[in-house]
């Protein structure tokens, strides 16, 4: 792809761009972690404040989210660098705010991509367990049979241990961990491969052809579940049993007067629908102008909405709690051990369970893959427009910049610190913040009429024209309100965990380091388009002179 | 499952569903702008 290439790359339809941005918000989070924060925080009452917040937060946040990224994009901007600075009315502090925030971007591409190589280890491992079936099986893990047929749920959690490396660090530089770093390997080609190819030959045309395939995947799950009956014959362990464990409300007047439900409702949408980590913008940059962007915004959190409740909420829970009952519910809190403890332990127990194994982790796999590349996109945008690179260049400086912090993620896998630390700041504290500033910039530099007019602009059906003020009082407030408890609840823990572990210690003095870099990188950036500016009013001025 | 739990999935269910489908259709419905003709145009194999 040529430069000017890059420069003219558009959308080439508004379903890839609503496909591509749905994409990007469907992951692990819809799958995994909705049913598991719903069931623990009061079942069919957690979806009060779940929808609450899906209104007050999620909705208007993504549609000045989409109006900001196009806002940018006519001005010839597609990082958060750029964008920020033209919605900021360039003030270079707008600018040095979207160029820290890309932040998110590396930084959940370094670990992200490890839980996607996790996630087509799995499906491999069945893969290999039905091929088996006709003499052609295999296992990527000697100790681990193909098919992950284990038996006790120590065997999963063992088997888990080994695909992670959580037994120690750099246990997966060794010779048992390299299927692991090779499928690693493969993820990251893929997802360059397709950043290479720019945005309408190469993520909109895989958006197009993955959207139908996980649709489809789910269905398969979905129904599967759905026809199980009571596998097991004991009772308490039904469909709807597993479907009451996760939509009963128990006491709706206790669950709602805890403040930890409210918290856990708005960060699931916030988390859920992958606003604020620079993704969103960034995709929205490249929707031509007079394309719709109000009606997209609210579809495209809609999609993830009816991955996330309509089919995680109604697949995951349910089957985990018909084969293992209620000692299942003691591992649902943690994503990562419903999805490859849990999951594996219930597969294993249903009929033909290798098949739908490798059913759930293909989809699983798929909607990590369209994430880990929208946050690929912004990096590479931000590479090209601070430094003024071309294209392949800031791909191969993506590729480094990623690799380097894959490999730290890759080596400090004790109990996963690496990973959780860089979870931490990328994925809950950054895009929390980020969302203030964003909306704070909304609000009060571009202003409300500007938003308003450019949700306007090219709208297939106009959103309310409370929507702008609705942002300053209700969504910034509120939006406040959350962090400052979240933080509360969650600063001692974060301490406490980073004074325990010199991993933790060495992956944040990390981030740190990426974080300066990124300072340093926009600043020159905001420096040199100012020095431009300033530049072409001086030779305007002379022209105007000498007429 | 309690009456409970069937009021709070039809409901909250029914709310998503509901406004997906809403905007799915808004979205296939709408006319499709010149640019987009354009770029089907640019598209389209030549004979």
């Amino acid at each position: 792809m040529t430069r000017d290439e890059h420069l003219n790359d558009h959308w080439g339809s508004r379903l890839g761009v609503v496909l591509a941005v749905s994409g990007s918000a469907v992951g692990l989070g819809n799958f995994i972690r909705f049913p598991g924060q719903a069931a623990m925080n009061g079942g069919g009452a957690f979806m009060i404040p779940y929808l609450i917040s899906l209104l007050v937060v999620a909705i208007p946040i993504s549609a000045s989210e989409w109006a900001m990224g196009r806002y940018g994009g006519r001005r010839g901007f597609h990082s958060p660098l750029g964008i920020y600075y033209a919605a900021g009315q360039r003030r270079p502090i707008c600018g040095l705010c979207g160029g820290m925030f890309t932040f998110t971007a590396y930084v959940i591409d370094m670990y992200y991509l490890f839980v996607e190589a996790w996630c087509l280890v799995y499906a491999l491992q069945y893969l290999g367990g039905l091929l088996a079936h006709v003499g052609l099986g295999f296992s990527l893990f000697p100790e681990i049979e193909s098919g992950l047929n284990l038996g006790s749920s120590e065997a999963y959690g063992k088997a888990f241990e080994s695909v992670s490396g959580a037994s120690g660090d750099g246990a997966l530089f060794s010779k048992a961990g390299w299927p692991v770093l090779a499928t690693l390997a493969l993820c990251t080609f893929a997802n360059f491969f397709l950043i290479y190819h720019g945005i309408s030959r190469g993520i909109e045309r895989f958006c197009k052809m993955v959207a139908p395939l996980i649709m489809l995947c789910s269905l398969i799950v979905l129904v599967r579940v759905f026809t199980l009956g009571n596998p097991t014959g004991e009772e308490g362990r039904s469909l709807l049993d597993g479907l009451g464990f996760m939509w009963n409300p128990g006491s709706v007047r206790e669950t709602l007067s805890q403040p930890a439900v409210w918290l856990a409702a708005a960060s699931q949408i916030f988390f859920s629908t992958s606003l604020c980590t620079s993704a969103v913008c960034t995709y929205t940059s490249y929707v031509r102008p007079k394309q719709d962007v109000a009606l997209s915004s609210v579809t495209a959190t809609m999609a993830n909405e009816f991955c996330e409740v309509c089919l995680g909420g109604m697949m995951i829970l349910p089957p985990a709690i018909m084969f293992l009952g209620a000692a299942a519910a003691d591992q649902i809190g943690s994503s990562f051990s419903l999805g490859f403890i849990v999951l594996p332990n219930v597969f294993g127990k249903m009929p033909a369970g290798e098949f739908f194994g490798f059913v759930f982790f293909s989809l699983l796999f798929f909607a990590a893959i369209t994430s880990s590349i929208s946050q690929l996109q912004p990096a590479v945008a931000f590479l090209k427009e601070a430094l003024g690179w071309g294209h392949k260049r800031s791909v191969l400086g993506c590729v480094v910049a990623v690799l380097v912090g894959s490999t730290c993620v890759c080596w400090f896998t004790e109990n996963l610190t690496a990973l959780d630390s860089f979870d931490f700041w990328s994925a809950n504290f950054a895009p929390f913040l980020c969302a203030i500033v964003q909306t704070s910039i909304v609000a009060f530099i571009w202003g409300l009429n500007g938003l308003q007019k450019e949700l306007d602009q090219g709208a297939i059906v106009k959103l309310p024209r409370f929507i702008g003020p609705f942002i300053k009082y209700v969504t910034l407030p509120y939006l406040a309100a959350i962090f400052a408890f979240w933080l509360w609840k969650n600063s001692a823990d974060r301490v406490e965990s980073l004074l325990a572990s010199r991993s933790a210690q060495l992956s944040t003095f990390f981030l740190l380091l990426v974080l300066i870099a990124m300072f340093l990188t926009s600043l020159y950036a905001v420096r040199r388009w100012k020095r431009e500016e300033l530049l072409a009013a001086g030779q305007e001025g002379k022209s105007e002179n000498n007429e | 499952m309690t009456i409970g739990g069937w009021i709070s999935m039809t409901v909250t269910l029914g709310f998503v569903l509901g406004l997906f489908s809403w905007c799915c259709y808004q979205m296939t419905s709408a006319p499709e702008t010149p640019e987009e003709l354009e770029e089907d145009a640019k598209n389209k194999p030549k004979e």
